[in-house]
């Protein structure tokens, strides 16, 4: 029997109201990612990559379409449960890191646990392992604002993580880091998400950052395809 | 809620100090006026209640009779004949202690006990001191500590008799002490010699059931009658209750501008941390803990602006409770005020009063909070954006509550919480449409500014539209202040000017004599007989008024009567309103009608041709009244009964004041000193003023009432400042990066300045062109609907340019002020610091 996939987008369509016009964004989009699978969708700037990944990842609703994940029926969730949905089994890395500035690294960490009821001092504690594990546990302590780009994206990957979510959507991961932090951040991704047994979905317009991935899906014009060695960016 | 969450805000306000602290400052202020003026009434209220359990105790009847009290021989039937024991005579005045008025009761000791706490429970010897020692009195012990005497010592004391001396045998302490304060008690032979009352009594205080009562009334003399003492202490309460509410309703408004504020402070923090609760939405915050953590960064803020505020209204109260008392007794009764409670229930109320204006003026930011998307970051001009298209929705909202408002204000009625129900509503209907009307004058106005000023003119104009989240709410909280600043403005004026005219249209003679009264503002002492006949001697002397003011007793409680024998002019002095009786000149000289002034006319329901019953010296007489006249003498209300037919009726023939009509107006300073050196030798002194003299101090009275009233509007400027300085440091900070742009692009830190002056003296432009409207709202309210329906007094309202001119300069000011700062830092921007942090 073969296994039903973690996660499945079918016939998923958005368009955006601009005044009077209508711009479609997505059509007919349907996708795929199972268990441990880290796959990548790659397309350039403008063509929609973040908003699917929002549709994704229970942060906006499609205008057609339906999205499940590990079993669960987006569209079936009210407002509140798909809050609750994100909180327990999604995990988010972006560009431009989104951590909290006024909790420490630390803290930033340890949040996604208590906010799933882990108490104050388990969390503490796991959050200063997992830093400790990626190499930024001196910088426990620290404010982000006082941390360097590469150690903000670290933090905010094993924020993504700590709580071991069936999948981690990561939006541009690598955008605002140079070239050497970039593809240590990726390693660190894929580390701990085979680590955790979740499956991953990172959005770039990078292919050398497609490339790290198991599988590479493109966005263009509003459709999701397979790359397979048509690849010309 | 998770405690990470509680940190995160936590700091949040920590890391921005100066927004924290302005709006724990603005809750603070708001919620410190408040507890200022209740403390204040609260203290008059409790000191009139203390007073009067003194002057009472366990009275449950009192046998009265006309103004000038009644035979003492009334007691002495009514003690040996009717067999009534539980009663005690009581004479009463009023004295001067070093320049203080003190109520001075005269009681007989042995008779005492049963009535009066304090007075009954005396040591022997101070008892047998009080009945034995000529010129011997008790005095309270906070009285006494406050003029620094002990028993044995003597005081000088100006009374009825003239200037005496007497000697303090005792004081009256004890749990009762606070009850004292004020009053001299002595034994009631002394209280007669002192207050010029040999053989007289005020009135005799009882003891007695229903039935003593019934059986008691039908045997008095003709002209006394037993009262429930209850009524006359309810009838004084009452008379200054519009006065207590008039200052709550000043306290509220400082709090609104407050709550304003708050709604600023947290709406800032709310768009500024947009795009983390955005993130924090991602993470699976929900909306309810989201709103909820607002709510509650809100309320430890409104906790700590109250706490604060609870200590500044005890220090601020303990100032405005001498205004509060100077005010009452300048227009109602004489009371002493020197015990100074905080109750709990008080504080209690402003903690509550606090918290609920913070929680009301968070509400709509912690709903922002909530209905933020986890889309995270936006940008701010699509919140602007999205703000824009909100600002015609408030407005139409604003304009709603502002006809609602208008609506109860115009409604015919004579309940006072009302009014000020409409005059809430009126204020905030207007400062909702305020950001509409912002932007409407920015937009008209950014012509003007480029051709002014260039583009900095253009880009001070278009910061205020761009950034009109939070200037628009700023503008509203100084333009609220500024009106009401105008509109109080408004409403003195007129009334200053109304009663200037009043009284030179009412003070028809050149000069004047009267008693010289233990207090300023009264005349109901009694000229030495024969004094009419002494003026009318003197050359150049047209003609004479006379008037006797009293307190005479109606079925509906004590009310001032002035007796007139009007002088040649003296009817014009009346300024009547509405319908006139036909004969009325006549009629009122036949003491068939009287004239009623219009707060008698308001207090009591009725106009000319209803009738009015007074309790004369032949017992209860009806009266007709001919004609309401306008009277800012009093706001108790006052009827006006012929001199003759007074005299005749409450066989009172003494004369308070008589007005002196010159052949030759221009010989007045010579004529007052002739009439200063003719009546030298009468034995009891009494004023000669001349008609400018008693105009000059009535308007200064005038003037000390309203010094509280300028005390609170100051306060609530003071709030709106400190929005103002909120906003605009809100703003600096969060263009900290457009301004690090224009630094880069070459700006100089001058022309930063420059920008930042523009930009802030234009929202204060705004906020006072926009008080202008508003102000003049409220002034017709206060005057045509408050007034009239606290005093009711009528007045003609004036539109002074002057106030209008200082309410623009003070906004303008208050705001080019409170931007100083923030556009000194704006100048200081390190580009490249500022460009980095980003």
């Amino acid at each position: 029997m073969p296994t039903p996939p973690l996660l499945e987008a079918r016939d998923l369509a958005l368009a955006y109201r601009e005044g009077s016009r209508v711009r479609p964004v997505l059509r007919d989009v349907a996708l795929r990612i199972d268990a441990g699978e880290c796959v990548a969708l790659l397309g350039r700037s403008g063509c929609g990559k973040s908003t699917l990944l929002n549709l994704l990842g229970a942060i906006d609703r499609p205008d057609a379409g339906s999205v499940t994940v590990d079993g669960v029926a987006l569209g079936s969730l009210t407002e509140r449960e798909r809050t609750l949905f994100r909180r327990r089994h999604l995990g988010f890395v972006y560009q431009a890191f989104n951590l909290i500035p006024t909790l420490t690294a630390v803290e930033n960490v340890a949040l996604p646990l208590e906010l799933n009821g882990v108490t104050a001092g388990e969390a503490r504690r796991q959050a200063s392992d997992l830093l400790d594990t990626i190499g930024i546990g001196a910088r426990a302590d620290a404010f982000p604002d006082e941390l360097s780009g590469g150690e903000q994206q670290r933090v905010a990957v094993a924020r993504a993580l700590v709580h071991r979510p069936r999948l981690v959507l990561a939006d541009e991961p690598t955008g605002n880091l140079d070239a050497e932090t970039g593809p240590q951040v990726l390693d660190l991704l894929r580390g701990l998400a085979a680590g955790s047994g979740g499956a991953q979905l990172i959005v770039t317009h990078s292919l050398a950052v497609a490339r790290t991935a198991d599988r590479i899906l493109t966005l263009e014009d509003g459709l999701v395809r397979e790359a397979g060695d048509r690849l010309a960016w | 809620m998770s405690s990470l969450l509680a940190t995160a805000g936590l700091r949040f306000l920590r890391r921005h100090p100066w927004q924290t602290w302005l709006t724990v400052l603005g809750v603070a202020l708001g919620v410190g006026v408040v507890i200022a003026v209740d403390l204040a009434n609260d203290s008059a209220r409790r000191a009139f209640a203390l007073s009067m359990e003194s002057l009472t105790g366990r009275t449950t009847h009192q046998v009265v009779g006309p103004p000038d009290g009644f035979d003492e021989s009334v007691y002495r039937a009514l003690r040996v004949d009717e067999g009534i024991r539980p009663s005690a005579p009581v004479v009463e005045g009023l004295v001067r202690v070093r320049g203080a008025t003190y109520h001075l009761l005269g009681v007989d000791p042995f008779a005492e006990r049963p009535f009066r706490d304090g007075t009954g429970d005396l040591p022997q010897g101070d008892f047998r001191r009080l009945l034995v020692e000529p010129g011997a009195v008790l005095l309270g012990e906070p009285s006494a500590r406050q003029l620094g005497v002990a028993p044995g010592d003597t005081l000088a004391i100006e009374a009825a008799a003239g200037h005496r001396r007497v000697t303090v045998v005792g004081l009256l302490g004890g749990a009762q002490a606070a009850a004292f304060e004020g009053i001299l008690v002595a034994d009631i032979a002394t209280a007669q010699e002192l207050l010029n009352r040999i053989g007289r009594l005020d009135r005799i205080d009882l003891i007695a059931d229903a039935a003593t009562v019934a059986a008691l009334t039908t045997r008095l003399p003709a002209g006394l009658r037993v009262e429930p003492a209850e009524q006359r202490q309810a009838a004084l309460a009452q008379m200054t209750e519009a006065f207590h509410v008039n200052l709550q309703a000043m306290g509220l408004l400082a709090l609104l501008v407050g709550a304003l504020l708050v709604y600023n402070t947290m709406t800032f923090a709310v768009l500024r941390r947009r795009p983390v609760l955005g993130t924090l939405r991602l993470l699976g915050v929900t909306r309810g803990e989201l709103f909820g953590r607002v709510l509650v960064e809100s309320l430890l803020l409104g906790l700590v602006g109250s706490l604060l505020g609870l200590a500044l209204g005890v220090a601020v109260g303990s100032g405005l409770v001498r205004l509060v008392t100077r005010t009452i007794n300048d227009l109602y009764f004489v009371l002493t005020v020197t015990t100074f409670q905080v109750s709990p229930a008080l504080l209690a109320k402003g903690l509550l009063l606090g918290l609920g204006s913070t929680a009301l003026a968070a509400a709509g930011p912690a709903l922002e909070a909530a209905g933020i998307e986890p889309q995270a970051a936006r940008r701010r001009s699509t919140l602007e954006r999205r703000h824009h298209r909100r600002v015609p929705w408030l407005a139409g909202a604003g304009a709603l509550l502002f006809v609602i408002g208008g609506a109860l204000a115009l409604a015919p009625g004579r309940s006072l919480p009302l009014a000020f129900t409409a005059l809430f509503l009126l204020i905030l209907g207007f400062s909702l449409a305020v950001p509409l009307l912002v932007l409407g004058l920015s937009r008209v106005l950014l012509p003007l500014a480029a051709r002014l000023f260039g583009n900095v003119g253009r880009l001070a104009l278009r910061a205020i539209d761009a950034g009109l989240s939070r200037t628009g709410v700023a503008v509203a909280a100084l333009c609220v202040a500024v009106a009401a600043t105008v509109g109080v403005g408004i409403m003195v004026e007129s009334f200053r000017d109304t009663v200037a005219r009043w009284l030179g249209q009412t003070l028809r003679a050149d000069l004047y004599v009267s008693a010289a009264g233990t207090v300023s503002s009264r005349t109901d002492g009694v000229l030495p007989a024969g004094v009419p006949d002494r003026l009318r001697t003197l050359p150049g002397i047209r003609g004479l008024s006379q008037g006797r003011s009293v307190q005479a007793d109606s079925p509906a409680g004590p009310v001032v009567l002035l007796a007139l024998r009007l002088g040649p002019d003296s009817h014009r002095g009346f300024d009547l309103k509405g319908r006139i009786a036909d004969d009325l000149w006549a009629g009122f000289g036949a003491g068939e009608l009287v004239l009623a002034s219009e707060p008698y006319a308001w207090r009591h329901r009725v106009g000319t041709g209803d009738s009015v019953t007074l309790h004369t010296a032949e017992g209860p007489r009806p009266f007709r009244i001919g004609a309401v006249f306008r009277d800012y003498g009093t706001d108790r209300g006052m009827l006006v009964i012929d001199g003759g037919v007074y005299a005749r009726l409450w066989r009172d023939p003494g004369i308070s004041t008589v007005g002196v009509f010159l052949d030759d107006a221009t010989k007045l300073e010579q004529t007052l000193a002739t009439v200063r050196d003719h009546l030298a030798d009468l034995g009891q002194p009494v004023l000669v003023r001349a008609n400018r003299t008693i105009r000059e101090q009535s308007l200064a009275i005038f003037d000390r009432t309203f010094a509280i009233t300028g005390v609170l509007r100051l306060l609530a400027i003071g709030v709106a400042f400190i929005g103002v300085l909120s906003a605009l440091l809100a703003l600096q900070l969060e263009r900290a990066r457009d301004h690090a742009v224009l630094r880069a692009l070459g700006v100089t830190p001058a022309q930063m300045v420059g920008l930042g002056v523009l930009e802030t003296g234009s929202m204060g432009l705004f906020a006072g062109l926009l008080a202008l409207p508003l102000g003049w709202i409220l002034a017709e309210l206060l005057i045509h609907v408050v007034n009239l329906r606290s005093f009711g007094w009528s007045m003609d309202s004036l539109l002074p340019p002057g106030v209008l001119a200082d309410a623009v300069l003070l906004a303008v000011g208050a705001a080019v002020l409170a931007g100083a700062y923030p556009a000194v830092r704006m100048a200081r921007v390190q580009p490249a610091a500022a460009l980095r942090d980003e």
